[in-house]
């Protein structure tokens, strides 16, 4: 469920979360697991049981782990589109320009790959942006679970103005 | 059309490859270039469909499993791949 949300909901083009960030979460969970069952493998509902009858100081640091989930999972599945993707598209794009005989081309092959080329720079400039505020956002996550503002939430809000700032389209 | 790339994105990409092919000596144009940057726009769109219908199958064909893989689960994120994958490679070579 949280995948769904999250995808329908952003719709942002999100690449995966840090290494740093991605061991923390994992090592995180298989620990509690562990030391709860006996098996190193944890899924969403399991640390929901946990979350529950768990003591007060368990809790807390489980509620950042089941917080993180839904972030994992939202980055896992709007992954920007992979190598082979893009240069899909700019195959079909050139292929529908001559098939509709809207140009001539005399070197098709590497027009492709430098229409390819420029999509590719174009999504790495949002994705270093997007782990520039990702950045930004984990020096200042204790005051966010403190307050209870929605990590997403403030994920946009920050890099669209960061964007704005520095001319890219999102 | 897709809620990976906005309309804003997809609009802003075909400016970038008209320009790219405005400036390329091996393009030769045959129509205006703003009916040119529309057909690249209803490429991407076409593109973005595409993938989305290969994202659809893939979580059908786990839901469609006899056993219940909860979502989140590391297999069901194998599977996610793997299918995600089989669907792409069915796209074909791109020597059309």
């Amino acid at each position: 469920l949280p995948l769904v949300i999250c995808k329908r909901s952003e719709g942002e083009s999100i690449r995966k979360p840090s290494a740093a960030a991605r061991a923390w979460f994992l090592s995180a969970s298989r620990e509690e697991s562990r030391a709860r069952t006996g098996s190193g493998f944890f899924t969403l509902g399991k640390i929901r049981v946990f979350l529950k009858d768990s003591p007060e100081l368990l809790r807390a640091f489980l509620q950042p782990v089941l917080e993180f989930w839904p972030n994992l999972l939202y980055f896992r599945e709007v992954m920007r589109l992979n190598k082979n993707q893009v240069e899909h598209m700019a195959f079909i794009i050139v292929r529908n320009l001559t098939k509709e005989g809207k140009v001539i081309l005399e070197d098709r092959g590497r027009i492709v790959e430098s229409i390819g080329g420029l999509i590719t720079e174009d999504f790495q400039k949002e994705d270093h942006l997007d782990q520039e505020v990702r950045e930004i956002l984990s020096k200042h996550m204790e005051k966010i679970r403190k307050e209870n503002i929605e990590y997403q939430t403030m994920f946009r809000m920050i890099k669209t103005k960061l964007a704005k700032e520095r001319n890219i389209v999102l | 059309v897709s809620n990976r790339l906005s309309r804003e994105k997809i609009n802003f990409l075909s400016k970038q490859i008209l320009g790219h092919l405005t400036n390329n000596d091996q393009v030769e144009f045959l129509d205006d270039p703003n009916e040119i940057r529309l057909v690249i726009v209803k490429a991407i769109e076409e593109e973005m469909r595409l993938y989305e219908a290969i994202d659809r199958k893939a979580i059908e064909k786990i839901q469609s499993q006899k056993k219940s893989i909860e979502e989140g689960s590391r297999e069901w994120e194998i599977l996610y791949r793997k299918y995600y994958n089989e669907e792409l490679s069915k796209l074909g070579k791109l020597t059309e």
